[in-house]
């Protein structure tokens, strides 16, 4: 028996710790530093490397031999094979002096080709039964004059930018719609450093020296912008909204596109402290990521949103090629593709991405969001601040509400109320917390927030009037009171405080549209009035906890002490306030701690009465998400060991070390109690 | 301000606390007015008006309406039209006049949806009957409804199987067993037709408040009443009934018409699975806590761990009973037990008894605290009897201590009980859904389905607080769904109290 019985309190300690190691389990991955690390290696064949798929998902290699003689320069397609090997299956006969670039757009490959004639042409291309097809989307011809050194190209749904570099380095572009429909138009760009075309924005950015142009269709001026610093290298990010900077100095710039002073443009965001020259970048935007190696061959993880960067790793060698896929991260050095698996991707979420300013792509500047539902391509936003604020805010909110009603009916209860009506009333009241929350919840949401517009000025009147009332009441009290008849003169207050209180509501309520009118012009009030609603919901189910902790508190402070302060001449009020209080005050703000607690750990009633909409802001009537509440909209949808399954763990720890903390207040606020009791 | 005499000071803070006090008692009685006021209309058959209005589109219009309950803005309410799913709000400023008419009916369809209609005319197979009949008519139609069925069941699908034994051993179509069959099959349906026919024969034509004529064959009709014709105590009787098919019944209409069966079925099951884990658990680990403990660090961590549980948000249990119990626990039994059918989880998705086992967890500390109170309060003298008869320390807690706090250690139960049946956060995440095809337990091995999910009424609430209509018929059954939670719960913590309170006066002293 008795080990029987010592076993079950080992299993309380055993859950309570696998609560807490499951949460901490759960969140730890968000604080892993990424790292790449090798899974292969295989030798291509000798030549130019045109394009690295994702070859752990199908995906083919395209190689472009080089000849001796400079006429025949065929393009070889290789793949894994069951084994691992690296196989040709296709190849394309390719004059040499065609100019060739290859091009990813949402999961396709796409060849672009410019003959010696100046024939343009767009193909798609995949693979289909071991054979690699393709289809031939655009044909155009262009000027066959420039001997082309260098081509940009740029694609989005329904446009393609060309950029070409003839000999005497001039710059021309062409844009073209996808349908083919109308002539393409062609502008001189003039001569430049660097040149990049990007479609999805309708814009081309030209940097020469420490300037930078931004050019629109017409090839008109949108933006001239000069730097500090010579560019040295340009890159698009994957998302086509962001390109980044590197300059002579060593540093680098982020440009987004966002609209400031409403006008649309790009514009800089972070500029990270790194001393390095990036050489090589690729991004993975859905999750905000940039990989960069730079010329001391180490690879950087950098953090989009927050401008950190998270780690540094040395690669073993340099790289002149690399590729980011899903299946994993493809460098590539002469003819050697090394094939890296990326860990710990979930966390790029550092501490500052989920609780400092985020500069979010295409947002005008830092801010706090939470976003776990994005458009395809664009990096949900974790920002656990606005859920934080907004957990808060209900529970501030409900305490305007609990706190004087809880506490004044307790003092009521323990201190004036005779024994026969607190054993009634004070059980009476504690059912008030057996009430579902949901119920509570339910009601607020379905009957009181529809009509929150045209009840919440009246209802404010109504608080106001309350003390005012019975402040003018306790004058002509004595008077009323001497004309009841004697058995009615003591303990009936809660009766005719009740009365009292109906009487004033039907006033208040009754005259509620005329009141409301009136009011809503002269205060001209703006907000969401909804917020009154959460204020008296989550008030209402806390108020009992508050109550019942603190009614126990003043219940139990010794009659001897009341006896003595009597004895002293004082009247009830005076032993109230220097004596009854004095003492039990920690264990009144005992009881607000721990309804403190329960308002920040509700969930059902700030789910179903407010908006659900994360708004960091501490402005009392804007919208509120609670952490709980958030808990439980999205935690249901999120896949496991996801980066928002992490990050909702996470917020789960961090609820229940908050609690934890409350409740520890709370306990030791009870002791102190006891030890003023023994006190006196 | 608070410059006035003492007395007046004082009066004022006794009549301000005591208002406060007041203002709580009142949000307690209001709360529970309010969802009685308001899912009495889905119990009780109100009176049916004829209102006439004037319509934004139509102009003048004249329906059957009730009056619309305090939770809508609206003042009338009428019911759908057939095979219309609207109801028709009508405020106070459209309203131009009303009747009280004697004849008019409230009709419930067999598919959930209720209809204010006038009994026009009433037909049974050989023409005209007497309104008067109806009753009448419709026990008829559902004794011929019963025995199409059994016609169905006895007669038609065992012609039906042996047809198709024909077809699967490759009978001929013109062997002379198949032709037997197909003819005898051909007879037997011809007097299904006849039958189906005969059922069909049998019609109400009802009449809408425009004079809109509704004919509707009496099979479709569950129950007709005329609450105008009805009395108090009829209209009583009527509101038992369907308080008592609110709770046999299944959801119809989306949740808006019918009974919360399943739900109320999931709700009871859980909270009994919840308190076979936690009484055993709650009870020896109070009687350590009492009885054993002795002054360590561990019993400290115990209390503290005990503490520190009945603080913790109750969603944080349903993250843990997500993570832990049905994606680590439940998967692992999958790997092991069910790897048949990966990846299709079978415990490894939420269910009935990752429910009841987060509920548990949740529930403990009310259990070990009540039952510690009622240990402590077995006076030392009877403790002190049993040891000087001889007995041991475990047999004094079994036959002396347990038997007296066995008040306190119930009282504990039930209001595990009542938290577990209001509480549904952490439900959300691990297996309460709004909708489940099947309930737990059924005929099929084995019997009780641990693994499946399970409706809830508290999770139900939740769900209507998003889909409800302000006021009207989904609303009202809302509010009787509330109705039914909140009298579970009042309840069991009525039972709590009272126990408890019996127990403080017996061992006062």
């Amino acid at each position: 028996m008795h080990r029987l019985v010592s076993v079950s309190s080992w299993l309380i300690l055993l859950t309570l710790a696998s609560l807490i190691w499951q949460l901490v389990s759960n969140s730890l991955p968000l604080f892993a530093t990424p790292k790449v690390s090798l899974q292969e290696q295989v030798l291509l064949p000798a030549g130019k490397i045109m394009h690295i798929g994702d070859l752990a998902q199908n995906g083919f290699v395209m190689v472009q031999q080089t000849s001796d003689d400079e006429k025949d320069c065929p393009l070889r397609f290789l793949r894994l094979d069951a084994l691992g090997h690296l196989v040709e299956f296709g190849m394309r006969a390719n004059a040499c002096q065609t100019k060739l670039m290859v091009h990813s757009f949402q999961g396709q490959t796409y060849l672009f080709s410019i003959s010696r004639e100046g024939v343009a042409t767009l193909e798609n291309l995949w693979v289909a039964d071991n054979t690699i097809e393709t289809s031939q989307l655009l044909s155009f011809a262009i000027n066959k004059q420039y001997q082309y050194k260098d081509i940009k190209l740029s694609m989005s749904r329904d446009q393609l930018i060309v950029a070409t570099k003839g000999q005497s380095d001039v710059w021309h572009s062409y844009w073209t719609e996808m349908d083919g429909a109308q002539d393409y138009q062609e502008h001189n760009l003039g001569r430049a450093d660097f040149v990049l075309p990007i479609a999805a924005a309708g814009r081309i950015v030209l940097a020469s020296g420490n300037n930078l142009k931004v050019l629109g269709k017409g090839s008109q001026l949108l933006q001239d912008i000069s730097l500090e610093a010579d560019v040295t290298q340009m890159h698009l990010l994957s998302s086509k909204r962001s390109f980044v900077l590197s300059f002579s100095e060593h540093n680098w710039q982020q440009f987004s596109l966002f609209n400031k002073g409403g006008e649309l443009g790009f514009h800089p965001t972070y500029r990270p402290d790194i001393n390095a020259a990036t050489s090589l970048l690729v991004t993975n935007q859905t999750r905000g990521a940039i990989l960069f190696a730079d010329q001391h061959n180490r690879l950087h993880f950098y953090n989009s949103g927050t401008g950190e960067v998270l780690r540094q790793q040395p690669l073993t060698r340099a790289v002149d090629y690399v590729q980011w896929h899903n299946g994993g991260l493809y460098t590539a050095a002469d003819r050697l593709v090394s094939i890296w698996s990326v860990e710990g991707m979930s966390q790029l979420t550092s501490l500052k991405s989920l609780f400092a300013k985020n500069w979010y792509e295409g947002y005008r500047a830092p801010a706090y969001v939470w976003q776990s539902t994005v458009a395809d391509g664009q990096q949900p936003k974790y920002s656990l601040v606005p859920l934080i604020i907004g957990s808060f805010k209900a529970a501030i909110l409900a305490l305007f509400i609990a706190i004087p009603i809880a506490t004044s009916a307790a003092i009521y209860t323990a201190y004036f109320a005779h024994e026969r009506l607190r054993n009634w009333l004070k059980p009476a009241i504690e059912m008030l917390e057996a009430v579902p929350s949901v119920i509570i919840g339910f009601i607020a949401a379905v009957w009181l927030t529809p009509i929150s517009d045209s009840f919440l000025l009246p209802l404010m009147v109504f608080i106001l009037l309350i003390p005012v009332g019975f402040y003018l009441m306790s004058f002509v009290q004595r008077r009323l009171v001497g004309g009841l008849p004697k058995r009615m003169r003591w303990h009936w207050e809660l009766l005719f405080a009740s009365l009292a209180l109906l009487l004033l509501m039907a006033i208040v309520f009754g005259q509620a549209g005329w009141l409301n009118t009136q009011l809503t012009s002269w205060l001209d009030w703006q907000g969401d009035k909804s917020t009154l609603v959460v204020a008296l919901a989550l008030g209402v189910a806390i108020a009992p906890t508050i109550y019942s902790v603190a009614e126990d508190a003043i219940h139990g402070v010794p009659q001897q002490i009341k006896n003595a302060s009597f004895a002293l001449g004082a009247t009830r009020l005076q032993t109230l306030q220097n004596v009854v209080l004095t003492v039990s005050l920690p264990g009144i703000l005992s009881g607000i701690t721990l309804g403190f607690g329960r308002a920040f750990g509700e969930t059902m009633i700030l789910l179903m009465v407010t908006g659900n909409t994360p708004i960091a802001e501490w402005n009392l009537v804007s919208g509120i998400r609670a952490l709980t509440a958030n808990l439980a909209i999205e935690l249901p949808e999120a896949q496991p060991a996801s980066d928002l399954y992490h990050v909702l763990f996470f917020s789960a720890l961090l609820l229940f070390a908050f609690t934890f903390c409350i409740n520890g207040l709370a306990e030791w606020l009870r002791i102190r109690l006891r030890r003023n009791y023994q006190d006196v | 301000m608070f410059s006035s005499v003492p007395f007046q000071r004082q009066s004022f803070v006794i009549s301000l606390t005591s208002a406060m006090s007041a203002i709580l008692l009142i949000a307690m009685l209001a709360l529970v007015f309010f969802v009685l006021r308001n899912s009495s209309s889905y119990f009780w058959p109100d009176d049916i008006y004829l209102v006439s209005y004037k319509d934004e589109l139509v102009g003048d219009a004249q329906v059957y309406a009730r009056r619309a309950d305090a939770a809508s803005q609206a003042t009338w309410i009428s019911k759908a039209h057939y095979q219309r799913n609207n109801e028709v709000f009508i405020y106070q400023h459209q309203q131009t006049d009303i009747v009280q008419p004697q004849d008019v009916a409230e009709v419930v369809l067999t598919d959930g949806q209720i209809m204010y209609l006038a009994l026009y005319k009433l037909y049974d197979t050989e023409g005209i009957r007497a309104n008067s009949m109806l009753l009448e008519l419709m026990a008829t139609s559902a004794e011929l409804q019963q025995r199409i069925h059994r016609f169905r069941v006895q007669q038609l699908a065992p012609l039906h199987r042996r047809i198709h034994v024909l077809e699967r051993q490759g009978t001929e179509a013109d062997g002379p067993a198949k032709l037997a069959a197909t003819a005898e099959f051909e007879d037997r349906m011809a007097e299904l037709d006849l039958l189906l026919k005969q059922l069909q024969g049998y019609k109400v034509e009802f009449k809408y408040a425009d004079g809109q004529l509704q004919p509707l064959p009496i099979s479709k009709i569950e129950r007709v009443i005329f609450p105008n014709q009805m009395n108090v105590l009829s209209k009583s009787l009527e509101a038992l009934h369907r308080f008592w098919l609110f709770v046999s019944d299944e959801p119809k209409q989306a949740n808006r018409a019918g009974g919360v069966f399943p739900a109320l079925f999931g709700t009871v099951l859980m909270v009994l699975l919840m308190s076979l884990i936690v009484t055993p658990l709650g009870i020896l680990a109070a009687i350590y806590l009492h009885e054993y403990a002795p002054q360590n660090i561990v019993t400290s961590l115990v209390r503290t761990c005990v503490n520190n549980l009945a603080g913790i948000p109750s969603i944080v249990f349903g993250v843990f009973g997500l993570g832990f119990l049905v994606y680590t626990l439940g998967g692992g039994i999958d790997q092991l037990l069910f790897s048949q059918d990966l990846p299709n989880p079978t415990f490894g998705s939420p269910g009935l008894f990752w429910a009841a086992l987060t509920m548990a967890l949740l529930t403990l500390p009310v259990v070990i605290v009540s039952t510690e109170e009622g240990l402590r309060r077995v006076p030392k003298s009877l403790r002190e009897g049993s040891y000087a008869l001889g007995a041991t320390q475990l047999e004094t807690i079994r036959h002396t201590v347990l038997p007296i706090a066995s008040p306190g250690i119930m009282t504990g139960v039930i209001l595990a009980i009542a938290r577990a049946a209001g509480e549904v956060a952490p439900l959300i995440l691990v297996g309460a859904v709004k909708f489940a095809p099947a309930l737990p337990i059924d005929g099929s091995f084995p019997y009780l389905h641990l693994d499946r999910q399970f409706m809830h009424l508290g999770v139900m609430i939740y769900d209507g607080a998003f889909h409800g209509q302000q006021g009207g018929q989904s609303s009202d059954f809302m509010f009787a769904t509330c109705f039914l939670l909140l009298l579970i719960v009042f309840t069991l913590n009525l039972i709590a109290t009272f126990i408890r309170s019996k127990l403080r006066r017996r061992y006062a002293h």
